[in-house]
């Protein structure tokens, strides 16, 4: 019986059972057979045969057990002998353990991030039944509408929804962008909190219960501003208040509100949004308070044609409803909201755009996610690059257990000539693999644990709200046993088949060296290692192509000089400010900020640069016919007085905006040269028009001036057309938030604080949450390639380090088994350097042929990589030159030093060595 | 193997079924029974209980293999035969049989 089928009896014992039952009642039947034949009766003969036997169902369970404790005591025996063998090679055991830690670890660390973001349900009850009828990777306010699917909705449309969907059992909507509200919890200093508004039956249809107090429900959904309550998250009690239960009742004053605290959520619960956490979850009744001077709640659905899009909706299927059923319903729904929703007196074109719009329903077990899909493409290849990392690493220890199973060669010889069979040593070699690979594999998770952290630490530069945590759930620890089995096998398997096929007689003569059978071993040894090689090629390319990724981007000409650049985002509206008050407003915050020590100038802008936000509106240009679709549109800034004089953007002809361009006088537009490049083709621009259209509003204006090109909100990609005009002559009127853009002499940091005085001796109710230098935002907008950068570089190093100790292994491995052939060639005549040279010509073919396999590797990996990189392609030859030549300076290192050892070889001692 | 009490004893077993098995060729475990029984007759008596957990123990130390087959009569019954490797350890087991019988034998006429 096979390894294998024993492995099976003891898992299917059930089987095993009759199949000893029907062998043992047959003995008993022949028995019983025979006695009749000598003349018994059956009765007594069967009877007879019994006591004869014994007792039948203690001899069945006897054998059965002799099946299956033979097996496992093997096994034992196995592990027993093989950690004697550790114990024994204290070094090889130890390097081993390292690498596979190092890898595994690596590996699992990658994993368990993937699990938290991408893989795990939340923590809800029935996750499998929860679906977002926006779009889960969509954030922030939009407002206007859109195009096809439909990312985010309004409050009004929720309603509707959550009205009649038959459909869902529940339906919640919650805020889609995490808020930073300014509180004085307690009547104390102002302090940071991140929170949501959420519909006042969210933790109902997500089927979360308090951990201590209450949690709102639907029934306190009365009127706007009658329902002053706050939900803390679980961490943020223990962070803030220690799990103090005095927590319940806690006042915690918000502008000009104070809330009162009911509730604590559950351990684990983080809300719905995958990285956001937040700390305090507030009724929606209550956004007029918390949000002050908008009014998203109340929405005349049949008059507005400008929707605020912010929340997301999450609903629970109904038992037995399928999200298609939804999606009908939801179709059918949605389509009668868009058609009475919008005014009705739109031009037919407008009213086509509108009904366009559709809802796209998403499966929400794991939460809603910012740029999921980006997320998950950086995690793969990181993924990627860490298990070819692990696989040089196993052909490393292959090598070890390889050159190990040669110094074994005599013991295996004695122990298949007393009568072991080979598979039996096989299994026995095997063992040891699997035993190493487990206690590189529980190292590991101790690597995985810190390396985690670090790994999250790196994603959070990315967005600056994301958080997010990992732990050890059985999805990670499947991941890591299954590694580490796999990791076993691969680097144990080939050793323990070359390592058995042992010529008996030959290990047995007390004479024999044991190396003379090495050739094919030396062979085998040498293929690792060109593997090893071309994976690490492939890891160092990588390595090298985020590297050149990075540099390309951060030396992006924006157009402008980055350095001295700061941006505040200043929200007016929640500070109170209304529309008739704003144009003084701004510019009595110009005045202040333009008055501060250290402030060469100052402009406003609605959304700033490198923030994240960008407006764009359909138009029409004069004199030009549009034939494609992206030729009715264009991304716009409404923008304060000397804008481009600030930013430093040079104007390539006419004049910038300055205080004489106000709501009432002529409107106009300066256009940048991508503008002018597709609308004005060799027509000067100057007093032509271009008109912006929302819905049916119009606002015509006059191009006055051409500015050159800049890059204001993404490094890579051409630059867009976009239009400035005045914030005055905005169509909707003075927008009520922006940035303001500061040029600044000096220390940004030093004339920052400066500035935010400055705005709030104006008026200290300003939230100034946003404000930092423009430099801190372009390193947000760099920091996955930097992070994906800087990891692939340190794989790029263990797996350089790796291949180099493997190569280092092997040759001199090699030169000591050819010690007699150079004493011979040098007693013959051979210098030193033509045995150097001989040496190294083998590392020279080695290496060549692991290159090539490593440039097909690369080809074959490119497509994954491309959509990461800028400026260069995934085959670039530079890079991959630079990769080869690394590759070659560390392996003529690793390969010189047994190379020199080989020209050391004294010809007299090699000769009588023999 | 770990240690039984009767360890001597079950050795004679398997080498009594070892032997049997090498003489014979493939048997099932009743048939082994008779096989003993009919050469050594009364004097030699198989544990019959004791034969199946024997056999399973040898089937995975390797020494037999198992296999399922027809009697005769054509009822299922699961035929043992002996391998190389059993081969190997019948000899030894043989070697040893001989050198105990021997050293008791000497005693005997010695004492």
């Amino acid at each position: 019986m096979g390894w294998f089928s024993r492995l099976r009896n003891t898992l299917r014992s059930g089987a095993l059972q009759r199949e000893v039952d029907e062998e043992l009642r047959l003995h008993l039947e022949l028995r019983a057979q025979d006695l009749q034949r000598n003349g018994m009766n059956p009765t007594d003969a069967q009877f007879s045969a019994t006591r004869q036997f014994g007792n039948p169902t203690l001899e069945a369970e006897r054998t059965r057990i002799m099946d299956m404790s033979a097996w496992m005591e093997t096994i034992l025996k196995d592990m027993r002998y093989a950690l004697r063998q550790f114990a024994r090679n204290p070094v090889f055991t130890g390097v081993a353990v390292l690498s596979l830690a190092i890898g595994i670890g690596a590996n699992t660390a990658i994993f368990s991030v993937m699990n938290a973001a991408l893989l795990k349900s939340l923590p809800v009850t029935d996750p499998q039944r929860l679906v977002m009828l926006t779009n889960p990777s969509a954030s922030g306010v939009s407002i206007g509408m859109s195009g096809d699917e439909r990312p985010l909705l309004s409050y009004a449309e929720y309603e509707q929804l959550r009205e009649h969907m038959t459909t869902l059992s529940g339906l919640c909507a919650v805020e889609s962008q995490l808020d930073r509200w300014q509180v004085r919890i307690n009547g104390g200093a102002q302090e940071d909190i991140r929170g949501h508004l959420v519909s006042e039956n969210y933790f109902s249809v997500l089927g979360v219960e308090p951990v201590m107090g209450r949690l709102f429900s639907a029934e306190d959904r009365k009127a706007p501003g009658q329902d002053p309550q706050a939900v803390i998250s679980y961490e943020y009690w223990q962070k803030r208040f220690g799990g103090n239960t005095s927590v319940i009742g806690t006042p915690l004053r918000v502008f000009s509100t104070t809330l009162t605290i009911v509730g604590v959520t559950p351990p684990g619960f983080r809300g719905e949004t995958v990285g956001q956490s937040p700390n305090v979850w507030i009724p929606m009744m209550m956004q007029p308070m918390v949000l002050p001077g908008r009014d998203w709640l109340h929405e005349d659905l049949s008059k507005q044609m400008e929707k605020v899009m912010w929340l997301h909706a999450v609903g629970r299927l109904k038992p037995g409803v399928t999200l298609a059923n939804a999606q009908t319903e939801a179709d059918v729904l949605f389509r009668n909201i868009i058609e009475t929703g919008y005014p009705s007196t739109l031009s037919p074109e407008t009213r086509k755009a509108v009904l366009n719009q559709r809802l796209k329903l998403h499966e929400a077990s794991t939460g809603a996610f910012q740029s999921r899909e980006d997320f998950a493409q950086q995690l793969f290849i990181l993924l990627s690059m860490s298990a070819v990392v692990l696989l040089i690493a196993c052909a490393n220890i292959a090598n070890l257990l390889l050159a190990r199973a040669t110094a074994r060669y005599k013991e295996v010889g004695v122990r298949l000539s007393i009568g072991a069979s080979r598979v039996r040593v096989i299994r026995q070699f095997l063992t040891e693999s699997l035993l190493l690979s487990l206690l590189g594999g529980i190292a590991g998770l101790f690597v995985a644990m810190g390396a985690a952290r670090l790994l999250i630490i790196q994603l959070t530069q990315t967005s600056q709200n994301f958080s997010l945590s990992t732990d050890l759930d059985w999805r990670v620890l499947g991941f890591t046993l299954g590694m580490t089995l796999l990791t076993g096998l691969i680097f144990g398997l080939a050793p323990a088949i070359r390592g058995t096929r042992v010529n008996i007689n030959e290990s047995l003569r007390e004479s024999g060296r044991g190396y003379t059978g090495s050739g094919a071993k030396l062979n085998l040894a040498k293929g690792l290692v060109i593997v090893q090689v071309g994976l690490s090629l492939l890891v160092v390319v990588g390595a090298g192509l985020f590297l050149r990724t990075l540099w390309n981007l951060q030396s992006v000409d924006l157009g402008y000089p980055k350095e001295n650049l700061v941006l505040l985002s200043v929200d007016a509206g929640s500070a109170g400010y209304k529309q008739p008050q704003l144009p003084g407003f701004w510019h009595d915050v110009s005045d202040r900020v333009q008055a501060v020590p250290g402030v060469r100038g100052v402009t406003y802008s609605i959304n700033g640069i490198f923030s994240g936000g960008e407006s764009g509106d359909r138009i029409e240009v004069e004199g030009f016919t549009p034939t494609k679709d992206n030729e009715r549109g264009s991304r716009f800034d409404l923008i304060g007085p000397s804008y481009f004089a600030t930013v430093g953007i040079p104007l390539l002809r006419g004049r910038e905006f300055g205080s004489h361009d106000t709501a009432t006088s002529t409107h106009v537009c300066v256009v940048n040269e991508a503008f002018v490049k597709r609308f004005f083709s060799g027509r000067d621009p100057i007093g032509l028009h271009v008109t912006e259209k929302f819905g049916d509003h119009k606002n015509v204006m006059e191009v006055v001036g051409i500015a050159k090109n800049a890059r204001d909100h993404s490094l890579r990609g051409d630059i867009p057309p976009r239009f400035y005009a005045p914030y005055e002559q905005f169509m909707d009127g003075t927008p009520d938030s922006g940035a303001m853009i500061v040029r600044a002499v000096g220390d940004p940091e030093q004339v920052l604080a400066s500035v935010r005085k400055a705005i709030l001796s104006l008026n200290e109710n300003i939230p100034l949450d946003e404000a930092h230098p423009l430099v801190v935002s372009l390193e947000r907008t760099t920091a996955q390639p930097r992070m994906i950068a800087h990891l692939c570089t340190a794989f790029g190093l263990i797996a350089l380090l790796l291949a180099a100790t493997g190569l280092y292994g092997v040759l001199s491995y090699g030169v000591a088994c050819r010690t007699n052939e150079i004493g011979i060639r040098m007693a013959l005549g051979a210098g030193r350097g033509q045995v150097v040279t001989m040496i190294l010509r083998e590392t020279g073919l080695v290496v060549a042929i692991g290159v090539a396999i490593g440039i097909g590797l690369t080809a074959a990996g490119s497509r994954l990589v491309a959509s990461k990189l800028y400026g260069l392609s995934a085959l670039d030859p530079i890079t991959v030159a630079e990769g080869v030549i690394i590759l070659g300076v560390v392996a003529l290192a690793a390969g010189y030093i047994p190379a020199a050892r080989a020209s050391r070889v004294n010809p007299v001692k090699a000769l009588r060595h023999e | 193997m770990g240690k039984h009490p009767n360890d001597r004893l079950q050795g004679t077993l398997d080498l009594l079924v070892l032997k049997s098995l090498a003489g014979h060729g493939p048997m099932h475990g009743y048939g082994i029974t008779v096989h003993i029984q009919s050469i050594a007759g009364d004097a030699l008596r198989v544990e019959e209980g004791s034969l199946y957990p024997a056999l399973h123990r040898m089937a995975q130390e390797g020494w037999i293999k198992a296999q399922w087959g027809s009697t005769e009569n054509n009822r299922r019954a699961r035929f043992y035969s002996i391998t190389a490797s059993g081969q190997k350890q019948l000899a030894a087991e043989e070697k040893r049989w001989s050198d105990l019988t021997q050293a008791v034998a000497r005693v005997l006429q010695m004492a």
